[in-house]
C-alpha cells in the first residue's frame, strides 16, 4: 500500500499532480497527500485523501529551498513511498533539492507513471531534445518524480468527499534568494497554454508586420498567434510568453499551425502534444513537415491567405 | 564591485559534453538511437553558462574556471572551444557509465567546486538538451549547502550579491541572494559567442586539468551513489503518430480549401 505525495505550488498543475497521484495510489489501494497552498477543501474534492498547507508570509508562491525544507521536515517521521510535483521550473528546482538532500534519484517532466514490479516506481519522459522516450525505474525511498505540466487531467471534483486537512509548520528560516518585485509574464498577452488553436510564426516570416497575417488566421481559428525562439529571442517580435519549445512553454492545442517554422528539436519538443498539426513551409525538406498531420509544402505568403480565404468563404 | 572584490572574483561555469541532439540517427530498422556513433557538443545551454560567466569576468575581473564530468570519451576540440570562449581553465573528471544519474553529477560537481577555494558563482545550463534532467544546478546547490537562483537571465553582481531576473511560466521576478551562489542560465539569457578557428587554437595553451575521480569520492561512495540514483533503463524513438498527409499539386487555392474540409472533418475547425 502506498501512501503517494503529490506537490505543487500552482493551483491547476496541484490538481493534474494530484490526479497522477491518485491513479498511482489506487493501483496498490494506498492514500494519497496533496501538498499546496490553494484551498484544502477544494484539494479533497478533487480525490486526496489528505491535503496539507504550507503556510507563507505572502500570496506568492514558496520559494524552492522553502518548498523544499517544508517536504524535508514533513518526512521526518516517515517518508512517502513516492513523492510527486509539477514539472514547473521551481518544482523541478524543489525536487532536485529534496532528492539530493535524501541522497535518491528523480526523474523529471514524467508522462507516464506506473508501479512496477518490485515496488518500483516505473516512469517515461521525454529526452534528446523531446525526439525520444526514455524508461527509468526509481526504488529509492521516497521514489521521486516530477509529472510534465498538462499531461494528466485533474479529477472531476466530489464535494461530498472528506479528507483530513493540516497546515505544515511555518518556515523559520526564510528563503535565501529574496523576489525583489514580479511582472507577470502573460501581460497583454492571452495564455498561449489555454488557447484551442495556435498559429505559430517562425524565421519564414519576413518582417514584424507579416505577423498580422498570422493573426487574422489565428482569430478565424479562435486561437492565437505563438512563436519560434528565433522570433521571440532573436528578433523580439514576439513576446517571450508565446515561445513554444525547450526553452519556452509546451503546450498541447486542439490544432497547431506551424508557419515557416523549420522544424528543429528545439522548437518541435514544445507542440508534440498538439492533437493536430499543419506544417507550412516552401522547404520540402524541412523537418516540421515530418512532425505534421497535414504538409503544405509551399510560400507561406500564398498559403496563408488562400486559408484564411477558405476559412472566411464559409462564414 | 570593489576592486578588492574583483581581484579574488572566481567564476564557475558546469559544462556538459551531450550527442548532437539534431544529427542523432536511428539504429537501422530500429527506434533505438545510435548513440554510440553520434557526433557530441557542448549542451546549448551550458554554453549559455558559459557566456555568463565570461561575461560576468570581462566586467568585473577574475577568474572563470570550466568543470565537467565526463561519462565518455568526450573530443577535445570541444573543451578547447569552451576554452575559446573565454575560459581560463578547464578541469574535467572521468566518470564511465552513461548517463550518469544527477545524483551523483551533483556529488561530483560539488567536490570539483569545493576544489576551488574562494568561488563565488557556480553557472549552469537550465538542463541538458540530452536528458534534460534539470536538477544539477539544483542539486549542486543543495551538496553545497548554497542559495540556488534558477533559470536567471540579466544576471548582474555587486560586491556580495547577485541579482538576476528568473522567468517562472507565469511570471518574471526580479531576485536577490548572497554570495556564494548557484545560478541555472535560461536559455533565453544570452547568445553565446562562437570563436574563431584561431581562438581555438590558441584556447590549446590554457590549462586543461584531469582530476582524479577517486581523488573526489572513494570508491563506496559512487557505488551507492550509482545504485540510489533513477536506473535509465531505455530510450527509444517513439512511433511516429502524426498522419503525414501531404497536400500537393494544385493550386494554393485548392490546397488551402482541401485543408479546411480535413479540419472541419476532425473536429479542428467548426462551422
Amino acid at each position: 500500500m502506498w501512501t503517494v505525495w503529490a506537490y505543487s505550488e500552482q493551483g491547476d498543475t496541484a490538481l493534474e499532480v494530484l490526479a497522477a497521484g491518485r491513479a498511482l495510489a489506487d493501483q496498490s489501494r494506498g492514500i494519497v497527500v496533496s501538498i499546496g497552498l490553494d484551498d484544502p477543501a477544494c484539494r479533497i474534492a478533487h480525490g486526496a485523501d489528505e491535503a496539507w498547507r504550507i503556510p507563507l508570509p505572502s500570496d506568492a508562491p514558496p520559494p524552492a529551498d522553502v518548498a523544499a525544507r517544508a517536504l524535508l521536515r514533513a518526512m521526518e517521521p516517515e517518508p512517502p513511498d513516492v513523492l510527486l510535483a509539477g514539472a514547473t521550473r521551481l518544482g523541478n528546482e524543489a525536487m532536485a533539492r529534496v532528492a539530493q538532500s535524501l541522497g535518491v534519484g528523480c526523474a523529471t517532466g514524467c508522462t507516464e507513471l506506473a508501479m512496477g514490479v518490485g515496488g518500483e516506481l516505473a516512469v517515461e519522459r521525454r529526452c534528446y531534445g523531446g525526439r525520444l522516450v526514455a524508461r527509468q525505474a526509481l526504488r529509492g525511498r521516497p521514489r521521486m518524480a516530477t509529472v510534465q505540466p498538462r499531461r494528466f487531467e485533474p479529477l472531476q471534483p466530489d464535494p461530498a468527499r472528506r479528507g483530513v486537512v493540516r497546515e505544515l509548520p511555518e518556515d523559520a528560516a526564510g528563503p535565501a534568494v529574496r523576489v525583489l518585485s514580479a511582472e507577470p509574464r502573460a501581460l497583454g498577452h492571452r495564455d498561449i497554454g489555454k488557447a484551442r488553436a495556435l498559429v505559430a510564426a517562425g524565421r519564414g516570416v519576413r518582417s514584424r508586420e507579416d505577423l498580422a497575417m498570422l493573426e487574422a488566421l489565428a482569430a478565424l481559428l479562435g486561437g492565437e498567434v505563438a512563436g519560434s525562439r528565433p522570433l521571440t529571442d532573436d528578433l523580439k517580435w514576439l513576446p517571450a510568453n508565446v515561445k513554444v519549445g525547450l526553452s519556452g512553454r509546451t503546450v498541447r492545442p486542439d490544432l497547431y499551425v506551424a508557419c515557416g517554422i523549420s522544424g528543429q528539436v528545439e522548437h518541435v519538443v514544445g507542440m508534440r502534444g498538439a492533437r493536430t498539426v499543419v506544417s507550412i513551409n516552401a522547404d520540402p525538406d524541412a523537418p516540421i513537415h515530418a512532425e505534421a498531420d497535414y504538409a503544405l509544402v509551399g510560400d507561406l505568403y500564398v498559403l496563408v491567405p488562400a486559408l484564411i480565404r477558405a476559412l472566411q468563404e464559409r462564414c | 564591485m570593489p576592486e578588492s572584490a574583483a581581484d579574488s572574483l572566481l567564476l564557475v561555469a558546469c559544462l556538459k559534453l551531450t550527442v548532437d541532439v539534431n544529427a542523432l540517427r536511428m539504429l537501422p530498422g530500429s527506434p533505438v538511437p545510435d548513440l554510440e556513433h553520434a557526433p557530441m557538443r557542448i549542451s546549448d545551454f551550458d554554453e549559455c553558462a558559459i557566456e555568463e560567466a565570461v561575461r560576468m569576468k570581462e566586467r568585473h575581473g577574475g577568474r572563470a574556471v570550466g568543470v565537467s564530468v565526463l561519462s565518455r570519451p568526450a573530443p577535445r576540440e570541444l573543451l578547447l572551444r569552451a576554452l575559446a570562449m573565454g575560459l581560463d581553465e578547464i578541469r574535467i573528471v572521468h566518470a564511465p557509465g552513461e548517463p550518469l544519474d544527477p545524483l551523483m553529477t551533483a556529488a561530483i560537481l560539488a567536490k570539483m567546486v569545493g576544489a576551488l577555494p574562494g568561488w563565488r558563482v557556480v553557472f549552469c545550463g537550465e538542463g541538458s538538451v540530452d536528458e534534460y534532467n534539470c536538477q544539477a544546478g539544483a542539486r549542486l546547490a543543495q551538496a553545497l549547502d548554497v542559495p540556488c537562483v534558477a533559470c536567471a537571465s540579466r544576471i548582474a553582481l555587486d560586491g556580495h550579491s547577485l541579482r538576476a531576473d528568473r522567468t517562472l511560466e507565469d511570471r518574471v521576478e526580479r531576485v536577490e541572494c548572497p554570495l556564494p551562489c548557484v545560478v541555472t542560465v535560461a536559455g533565453e539569457a544570452c547568445t553565446p559567442r562562437l570563436p574563431s578557428v584561431l581562438q581555438i587554437l590558441g584556447a590549446g595553451r590554457r590549462p586543461l586539468v584531469e582530476m582524479d575521480l577517486h581523488g573526489l569520492l572513494p570508491v563506496e561512495s559512487l557505488r551507492a551513489l550509482r545504485q540510489a540514483g533513477a536506473e535509465w533503463r531505455d530510450t527509444f524513438a517513439p512511433a511516429g503518430a502524426r498522419r503525414g498527409i501531404r497536400l500537393e499539386g494544385g493550386t494554393p487555392e485548392e490546397a488551402a480549401a482541401v485543408l479546411v474540409r480535413l479540419l472541419e472533418r476532425e473536429g479542428s475547425v467548426h462551422s
